[in-house]
C-alpha cells in the first residue's frame, strides 16, 4: 500500500526507554488486558513522501493534515496487527484512534512498563529510518 | 437490463483510506460517497442507498461495530452488503463481527487490486468505456491479446489488424497471457483452445474469475475438427469461437462488433446535407456484412435528422461480382424503404459491367460525386 520495503537486518529489539524522536510520530494506545502504547516515527521528508505517493501529490505540496493523516493510518495498521496477535494469545484489547505529535527531541517514557521493545527499520535502501517502540503491560 | 452505475460507500476516518479506494476503482463505472466515521455513514446509506459499504472499525464519533449493529438493525439498509476493513484480523474480532453480519473482511494495509478484486465479487464492475451502449470509434486504440502456440497465427492477426490503431500483443504461453492480464486489462483476448494441459479453458476461468477482466471478450480459436474442445468452450461461455484457418475478414468483423466498435465512419461521411456511402477497393464478406448492418441504421438516421440525399460512391470499386451486386440490392431496398434519394457514382468501366448483371443493368451511374449532385 505504502511501498516500504524493510531492508535486511533491521530488527525490533529489547531496549532501554526513555526513547528520543524527531520528526513525525504517531501512537496508538491499547487497553484491556494488553495496556500499553506503540508509537511509529519517521523524519518529515520520508512521511511527506510516503503521504504524497498514497495521496497522488508531490511530496513538497502535500499539507501537513495529510502527512498526519496517513501516519496515524500507518500506526494504526501497525497497532491493528499487534493486537490481533495479541488477542489470539489471550490477552484481548481494544484500541484508541491514532494521534499524531510533531517535534524534534521529544523524549518519551512510561512509568508503569514492564515491556519496552524499539527498532530502526532502514527504509526502501535510503537513509530514511522507521522506528518503532512499544510500551507495554500485560495484565495476569 | 439494469445499466445503473452501482454506488459504492466507503465509511473509514482516515482520507488516506479513501484516496487508495478511489485510485482503486478510478478505471470502473462506479459512483463513490465517503464518510468519516459512523453516523456520516448511516446518513449517507439512508440518503445514497448504496450497493455496498466499506467500513472501517476504529473511528471517532461512532465506531464500526456500533455502526455495522444500527445498519443491520435497521429495516431499509439491513440487505445492504457490508465488508469491514480493519487493522484488527484477531479471531476473536473477526467471530464477533460476523455475528452481526457482513459479507467480507479486508486487513488492513491492502492493494488496489486486492480491494478491486474483493468488490468485483459483491458488485458488477465494468470497466469505463465498455459499458454497454458505449460504441468506440475505428480510431480508437484497443489492446487485443492473442494466446498462441503458433507464431504464425500471431503474425496473420496482426497482418489483419495493419489497418487500425489496435495494438496486438502475442505471446506464447498461458503464463504470459496471465502475466499480461494481471497489469493491462485488454479490449479482447483471443486464444488457441489448442493450449497445452487444458491451458485456455484454465486461463478463462482465472480472466473470469478477476474483477478487473470478467467482462473482456474472450475467443477461441480452433481447428474445424476439433469438436469436443469447441463444445467445452462454449459451454463454459467463450464469446465466440473461431476456426482455423482463420477467415480475416470474417475475424475482423467478430472483433470489432465484440469491442463494440462503430465502423460506420469507413464508409459514411456528411458534407452539406448530403451524405456519402464509400464502397471500398476490395469488397469481401467483411465488408459487405459491415455495410449491410449500417446501411438502415444510416438511411433512418438520415431521415430522422431531415437529409435526404445519398451519394453511393462506387468509383473504387472495378470489379463487379455477387458480393457487390448483393450489397448494391441492400443498400438500394434500404433507400427505398425510407425514401431515401440516392445515386451512383461510377467508372466507365463500371458502368460497362453493371450491364451484364440482371439486377443492375437499368442502373443510373454518374462520372463523378459532381454530376451526381447536379442530378438531385
Amino acid at each position: 500500500m505504502a511501498s516500504l520495503e524493510i531492508d535486511d537486518g533491521s530488527k525490533i529489539i529489547d531496549s532501554e526507554a526513555p526513547t528520543n524522536f524527531s520528526g513525525v510520530t504517531g501512537n496508538v494506545s491499547v487497553t484491556g488486558k494488553t495496556i500499553g502504547i506503540l508509537y511509529l516515527n519517521m523524519p518529515e521528508r520520508l512521511a511527506a513522501e510516503i503521504a504524497s505517493g498514497l495521496m497522488g501529490s508531490s511530496p513538497d505540496s502535500i499539507s501537513v493534515d495529510d502527512v498526519n493523516d496517513v501516519v496515524g493510518e500507518l500506526t494504526n495498521m501497525v497497532t491493528g496487527n499487534l493486537k490481533s496477535k495479541m488477542c489470539d494469545q489471550g490477552y484481548p484489547c481494544t484500541l484508541s484512534i491514532p494521534t499524531v505529535l510533531r517535534g524534534s527531541d521529544i523524549n518519551i517514557d512510561s512509568v508503569e512498563k514492564e515491556i519496552v521493545l524499539s527498532g530502526e527499520l532502514s527504509i526502501n535502501s535510503t537513509e530514511h529510518k522507521v522506528n518503532i517502540c512499544l510500551f507495554a503491560k500485560l495484565e495476569k | 437490463m439494469n445499466t445503473r452505475t452501482p454506488k459504492l460507500l466507503s465509511v473509514d476516518d482516515s482520507k488516506m483510506i479513501h484516496m487508495v479506494i478511489g485510485k482503486a476503482f478510478k478505471n470502473y463505472n462506479l459512483e463513490l460517497f465517503y464518510a468519516s466515521n459512523g453516523v456520516e455513514g448511516l446518513a449517507v446509506a439512508t440518503r445514497e442507498n448504496p450497493d455496498l459499504i466499506l467500513l472501517d472499525v476504529t473511528m471517532p464519533v461512532m465506531d464500526g461495530v456500533e455502526t455495522l449493529t444500527k445498519l443491520k438493525s435497521d429495516p431499509t439498509l439491513k440487505d445492504i452488503p457490508v465488508i469491514m476493513l480493519t487493522a484488527e484480523a484477531g479471531k476473536e474480532n473477526v467471530v464477533r463481527i460476523a455475528k452481526i453480519g457482513i459479507r467480507d473482511y479486508i486487513i488492513k494495509p491492502f492493494t488496489e487490486g486486492l480491494i478491486a478484486e474483493r468488490v468485483g465479487r459483491i458488485l458488477d464492475l465494468q470497466i469505463k468505456g465498455q459499458e454497454e451502449g458505449k460504441a468506440k470509434d475505428l480510431e480508437d486504440a484497443a489492446n487485443i491479446l492473442v494466446v498462441d502456440d503458433k507464431p504464425a497465427i500471431i503474425e496473420q492477426i496482426k497482418e489483419a489488424a495493419s489497418s487500425t490503431p489496435w495494438k496486438i500483443i502475442g505471446v506464447g504461453q498461458c503464463a504470459e497471457g496471465v502475466d499480461y492480464t494481471s497489469k493491462e486489462v485488454p479490449d479482447l483476448i483471443l486464444i488457441s483452445l489448442s493450449m497445452p494441459e487444458r491451458g485456455a479453458f484454465n486461463f478463462y476461468q482465472m480472466t473470469r474469475a478477476n474483477a478487473r477482466t470478467k467482462s473482456v471478450p474472450i475467443f477461441g480459436m480452433s481447428v474445424k475438427t476439433a469438436i469436443e474442445e469447441q463444445s467445452t468452450a462454449q459451454s463454459m461461455g467463450f464469446n465466440a469461437i473461431i476456426t482455423k484457418p482463420l477467415d480475416l475478414g470474417e475475424l475482423m468483423n467478430r472483433m470489432t462488433r465484440a469491442m463494440n466498435i462503430d465502423t460506420s465512419k469507413r464508409y459514411f461521411a456528411e458534407d452539406k446535407g448530403v451524405v456519402y456511402l464509400t464502397i471500398p477497393a476490395q469488397i469481401d464478406k467483411f465488408v459487405q456484412t459491415d455495410i449491410g448492418n449500417h446501411i438502415v441504421s444510416k438511411s433512418k438516421e438520415m431521415v430522422e435528422s431531415g437529409q435526404e440525399k445519398l451519394v453511393i460512391d462506387a468509383s473504387k470499386v472495378s470489379k463487379i461480382d455477387m458480393v457487390i451486386i448483393k450489397l448494391f440490392l441492400q443498400i438500394i431496398k434500404s433507400c427505398r424503404d425510407l425514401g431515401v434519394n440516392y445515386k451512383v457514382v461510377g467508372s466507365s468501366d463500371f458502368a460497362e459491367q453493371a450491364k451484364a448483371f440482371e439486377e443492375t443493368k437499368d442502373l443510373e451511374l454518374f462520372e463523378d460525386r459532381a454530376k451526381a449532385l447536379e442530378s438531385f
